[in-house]
């Protein structure tokens, strides 16, 4: 084709764009419309999605090395680490070692610190920044736990660790900064005042915040009054020594590639972070954990170093990011855009079927007309694309509130790649020419004569689409299970993901071949229908493409919040897990490592009195997590506890580590009846041994693993913080263990096992416990699943909506599998993050409605026009167009809804039928929502959004 | 009863003799449209020539098969059989792309409306089939404007189609159908939508140009149309049913009806 051709289609084509203003208007829409989805959902994804590493490495704020010093406040430890702190380099470590040494009950044994010296003063060079500090774990109110900083705020180390955000550093002795979720969570803002237990009234003077993480509840205090804080309920009080940023760390992570155990114990008592350029393409190594071997007799002698990538260093694996619903929606983006696109081009272009006849008879070819509709594709994509970006990502900010409501994260801005833009304008693009190649093809062929006469001929449908949309469901499903199978083995590979997007885009593609012969099938009984119901669907028969690719594209819009919403609803259904004892409900309050560790209030005990019926309240008192130590040479008689390869749950550290982490709680009178102990339970009690219950995060049970140790001593070591100034070690020997072979799948999270102990044994061994630190009530019958969700709304209201509240039904001790449920990370419970979804997809689906249905009305405007001549009512005009988008909707949802629940099925059906796997939980309300309400309500919104007709003229005016 | 066209034909002043250079030539052609019961015979074994400089009339009833011979004979349709040739060339197998190249080149096509592109100017509706035929833009412009002069709507050139007439509108599309190389203008009851008096300037544009040179094949009911016609085609039932001609003109009865 001729320069000066091409030149005249484009100059028509911009014409055209720019003579209806409307119809292009309304095309660009089409098209901004998923484009915009699909740059919000890329932007949304990369702006919440914290990597562990990242909230890690937030943690440590600007430095290099961190290092932590745990449970040991005021101790001797401590002094020492904070008598040179100023000069600390890591040979200093030494006498850190032996401090640690001293200040141990009944450490005898180890290497020696002149052994490992020489290892240390050669891997790590003397940082030249050191500045410490201080937090702790208190409770300001009922779910509002806290960590409490004494930082210096001007401090550059700090940067990162707490950065204050508005108002004034604490300085004075009753003064306090609050992160935002803190502020929530007790009421209070910048100039109130706090009333905090045992310390009197703080006033906030600031407001603090974790960058990126908005649900952090942490707040900030002056040294002094750090100092003076009773902090009753101190989970961890630990020193934080931050090095850097002037270290030489590359020295350090050279060094720690090698680090040895031995290395290890030379730092004992510290947990070491450190932040690394470590230059491989996957940088995060997930943490290095070193136990020391010795056998010091002492739980907590360990060394913890974890090793994180740069903060600004390339962060993510790919193969890491695209989970199953990145896959799916990947996919849906490319039918949505395809499908809308089609949908606009194939009214617009028949509309000029006229115009494209006359360019015939002026003598434009084929090429040159299927040339014209592309080019002003281009220009309608482009301008598309540039409309839905932006929209995107303005939308994105304006809304950047409820997203961190949503997603737990504090957002102030937002995170996006090229990539991220460049894909969904690249697929408008392409997905406007591709949408377009068929109309102009269409109408490029069409007889001169026939376009002039402004029709273009229907053709009847292949009998091939159904069954090929049926082919192309069952392979595109078979390839999403294949997918979702290889990725449940390991990370995904590119060609693996591959898969998925074309499986997932062929189940969509091929419910699209569907909605063809299906608006035929309808079209056929049309007869039976009245007024104005037979003409929106005889219309439709007849322009089966055009009604055909809006109803299409409206089904991907509703497949995805139907995979969405059972994917949330699922989720409640596993947590609360068929096949549990449904008696028990737990109510209390979790950190993020797990722990109940609070009374219920009253006053949400009394909301769930309103809500289910009660047989007992029992307030539990249990330590928060412990470390158990089981070496020393006294090695039980049987299989130790920790160790054993075969229960993975006995112990929550690595496995051939003999250090585990357990809570210790009283069997007292009240939680012997709450939880259910039977009489093999109360007999070991009553001998003095202790009953070890697994696991779970609030590890009260699961079910009939049970060991029972006898209490002597010495042996196992039980050492629990204490504010004192030594520790707390008490000792019980391990001399039976009964142990039932039983071993449970893995659980993600902290899982920490239980050892309940009599009152009597508690008396003897002097272990600290809070008063209380969790409420188990028991319901008087067994709750449905809706008696859960309304426990868990009323909870969640009662708590004044507040993150981190756990609760769950227990099996108790007679057996079945623990369950549980989390709001961790977000204010919005999964029924709220559903209905957002299902809601976002209704307005995408209704603007596709609208603007579809605009565009069927400038085509459609003569024929109504002349039966509004005819004498219908001139509301026959908006009552079409309204009945005529409902009954799209409609189908759509029909299509839809399936297609959704089969893509859910397919992309989780990864062959792991074990564990806590539920089956699926129908969403019937997002169900409802979507295949009821919103084809009723499109159809009324659109009855009332348009004009009534006119009559059509007689004569055409010139 | 004596036949109008005849005596209209008899009467026209306008002095012309045509060339014998055939600019279209149809030969034995034959449209069918439609299968089984609804299968119509639009033409039926027509002959027609049309010399440059000669400006013919085709007459009938509607449904006679007027607009039927017009769109094959700017093969805008494909004849069920015969032959058709435009400056030589014969349209019949051709594909569309050559139709079209053919169009852009050698004919022209004038209808009652539906002429004119909204969205380009005078001008540029004139010079798009230059355009689309490669012909520069300064250079498609030039002869745009030239053919809008010799229309005299050379003041019009920037006009959009809707401020424009309907006699302005109808001029643009004779001038663009016979812009640059083409000798043949089809014409499709060109002033069915226009007054008296302005049917009247258009017939004698297209009058003017076939004195330049332009051969015309005027689809018309209107008696008082045919009058400007060197020669009347009355069509009935796809079949040629009668020939007048100018008394002016020379006749060869032997070519009577082509």
């Amino acid at each position: 084709m001729s320069v000066p051709a091409l030149r005249a289609l484009v100059r028509i084509a911009l014409r055209s764009m720019w003579r209806a203003p409307l119809r292009s208007l309304l095309v660009v829409v089409l098209i901004a419309i998923p484009v915009a989805a699909g740059t919000a959902a890329a932007v949304i994804q990369r702006t919440t999605d914290q990597p562990a590493e990242h909230l890690e490495i937030a943690r440590l704020g600007s430095a290099d090395l961190a290092v932590d010093v745990g449970m040991i406040l005021d101790t001797d430890v401590a002094q020492a680490l904070d008598a040179e702190a100023t000069q600390l380099g890591f040979g200093a470590y030494q006498n850190l070692r032996e401090s640690t040494a001293r200040a141990v009950e009944g450490n005898q044994a180890g290497p020696t610190p002149t052994e490992l010296a020489s290892v240390v003063d050669d891997a790590l060079a003397a940082p030249s920044i050191w500045s410490t500090h201080r937090h702790a774990g208190v409770r300001l109110c009922f779910a509002c736990r806290a960590e409490i900083y004494d930082l210096d705020l001007s401090d550059p180390l700090t940067s990162g660790i707490a950065d204050l955000r508005s108002g004034r550093a604490p300085i004075a002795n009753d003064e306090i900064a609050l992160s935002p979720a803190l502020s929530d969570s007790s009421g209070v803002r910048i100039g109130d005042l706090l009333d905090v237990p045992e310390v009197g009234l703080l006033k906030v003077v600031g407001e603090v915040v974790r960058p990126g993480t908005r649900d952090a509840q942490i707040a900030v205090v002056a040294p002094t009054l750090f100092d003076s804080l009773p902090l009753p309920f101190a989970t961890s009080v630990t020193l934080f020594g931050a090095i850097g940023p002037e270290s030489e760390w590359p020295n350090l992570a050279r060094r720690l590639d090698a680090v040895t155990a031995e290395w290890a114990q030379v730092t004992q008592l510290a947990r070491m972070h450190s932040v690394m350029a470590r230059g491989e393409p996957i940088v995060f190594r997930g943490g290095i954990s070193v136990f020391g071997s010795g056998r010091q007799g002492f739980s907590s002698e360990f060394v913890f170093a974890e090793m994180y990538p740069q903060q600004n260093a390339p962060t993510i694996d790919p193969a890491r990011r695209p989970a199953q619903l990145s896959t799916l929606v990947a996919a849906a983006l490319v039918m949505e855009v395809a499908l809308v696109a089609a949908a606009a081009f194939a009214v617009g272009t028949r509309r000029r079927v006229v115009e494209f006849g006359q360019m015939a008879t002026a003598g434009a070819g084929p090429t040159q007309i299927r040339v014209l509709v592309l080019a002003e594709a281009l220009a309608l994509g482009s301008l598309g694309v540039i409309s839905g970006v932006g929209v995107a990502l303005g939308g994105v900010w304006l809304a950047r509130d409820l997203l961190g409501s949503a997603t737990g994260q504090f957002i102030d801005h937002l995170v996006f790649s090229p990539i991220d833009v460049v894909g969904p304008v690249l697929l408008g693009l392409a997905g406007s020419i591709a949408a377009a190649w068929f109309p102009a093809r269409t109408v490029s062929r069409v007889p001169v004569t026939t376009a002039l006469a402004g029709r273009v001929p229907s053709r009847k449908q292949p009998r091939w689409v159904a069954p090929l949309g049926l082919v192309a469901v069952g392979g595109g499903l078979l390839l999403v299970v294949a997918f979702a199978r290889a990725q449940y083995q390991a990370a995904p590979s590119q060609l693996e993901l591959l898969v998925g997007v074309f499986g997932a885009v062929a189940v969509l593609a091929g419910t699209a071949l569907l909605s063809g012969p299906l608006i035929g099938l309808m079209g056929r009984g049309a007869g039976r229908l009245r007024s104005v119901a037979r003409l929106a669907v005889r219309d439709s028969d007849r322009q089966r493409a055009r009604a055909g690719t809006a109803v299409a594209a409206m089904m991907v819009t509703i497949a995805i919040p139907t995979a969405s919403a059972t994917a949330l609803s699922s989720t409640d259904g596993a947590n609360w897990g068929d096949g549990v004892d449904p008696h028990y409900v737990v109510l209390g309050h979790t950190s993020p490592s797990g722990p109940v560790d609070a009374a219920v209030p009253a006053s949400i005990v009394g909301t769930l009195r309103e809500t289910i019926d009660i047989a007992d309240v029992a307030a539990i008192r249990a330590a928060p997590s412990s470390y158990l130590h089981t070496g020393n040479g006294a090695a039980p008689a049987e299989t130790p506890v920790a160790g054993d390869a075969s229960t993975e749950y006995l112990c929550s550290a690595p496995a051939d580590s003999d250090q585990c982490f357990w809570r210790v709680g009283v069997a007292d009178e009240a939680a012997v009846r709450a939880l259910g102990f039977g009489p093999a339970d109360l007999s070991a009690l009553a001998s003095g041994k202790v009953v070890v219950t697994l696991p779970g995060d609030m590890g009260f049970n699961t079910g009939g693993l049970r060991h029972y140790l006898s209490v002597t001593s010495p042996g196992i070591g039980i050492a629990v913080a204490n504010r004192g100034s030594t520790n707390i070690t008490r000792w019980i020997d391990g001399l039976e263990i009964v142990h039932s072979g039983q071993s449970a799948r893995a659980k993600a999270g902290p899982a920490l096992p239980f050892f309940w102990i009599s009152p009597e044994t508690h008396s003897a061994t002097g272990v600290p416990l809070p008063p209380i630190s969790a409420t188990v009530i028991v319901a008087a019958r067994e709750l449905s699943k809706s008696d859960r969700r309304s426990v868990d709304s009323a909870v969640w209201a009662a708590s004044g909506g507040t993150s981190r509240l756990a609760f769950g039904p227990l099996a108790g001790l007679s057996g079945g599998i623990y369950a549980e449920m989390h709001r961790s990370g977000s204010s919005m419970s999964n029924s709220d993050k559903s209905l957002l979804v299902v809601l976002a997809a209704s307005v995408i689906a209704a603007l596709i409605a609208i603007v579809v249905a605009a565009l069927s009305a400038v085509e459609l405007d003569r024929d109504l026009g002349v039966m509004v001549a005819a004498g219908a009512p001139p509301s026959l005009r908006r009552r079409f167009l309204g009945v005529q988008s409902a009954y799209h909707v409609g189908l759509a949802a029909v299509l839809g809804i399936p297609v959704g629940l089969l893509l859910y099925w397919a992309i989780t059906n990864d062959g792991n039928s074990s564990g806590y796997d539920a089956s699926p939980t129908l969403p019937w309300v997002s169900m409802g929502l979507l295949g009821i309400v919103l084809p009723l309500a499109v159809g009324m919104v659109i009855a009332a959004m348009f004009r009534s007709g006119r009559p059509v003229q007689t004569r055409r005016m010139t | 009863m004596t036949d109008p066209i005849a005596d209209l034909v008899a009467t026209s002043e306008t002095s012309h003799r045509p060339s014998t250079d055939i600019v279209l030539s149809m030969r034995r052609i034959s449209l069918t449209l439609g299968a089984g019961a609804r299968r119509v015979d639009a033409l039926i074994d027509i002959d027609l020539d049309v010399a440059a400089g000669e400006l013919v009339a085709v007459t009938g009833r509607s449904g006679s098969g007027k607009s039927s011979l017009l769109n094959v004979a700017g093969g805008l349709s494909a004849p069920t059989g015969g032959s058709v040739t435009v400056d030589g060339v014969g349209l019949v197998g051709m594909s569309q792309r050559a139709l079209a190249a053919m169009r852009r080149r050698s004919v022209g096509v004038v209808f009652q409306d539906l002429n004119l592109l909204p969205t380009l100017t005078a001008a540029e509706n004139v010079a798009l089939p230059l355009e689309l035929d490669g012909v520069r833009l300064r250079e498609a412009r030039r002869q745009a404007v030239a053919a809008l002069e010799a229309v005299e709507l050379g003041s019009m050139i920037d006009s959009h189609p809707d401020e424009l007439s309907g006699g302005e509108r109808q001029r643009v599309a004779i001038a663009r159908g016979l812009a640059g190389p083409r000798r043949l203008l089809l014409a499709d009851e060109p002033t069915g939508s226009l007054d008296e008096v302005t049917s009247e300037g258009v017939m004698r544009l297209l009058r003017e140009r076939c004195d330049t040179g332009s051969a015309v094949l005027l689809v018309t009911h209107d008696p008082s149309q045919a009058a400007w016609a060197d020669r009347v085609i009355r069509l009935r039932d796809g079949r040629i049913d009668g020939v007048s001609i100018r008394a002016d003109v020379p006749v060869d009865l032997s070519e009577l009806g082509r």
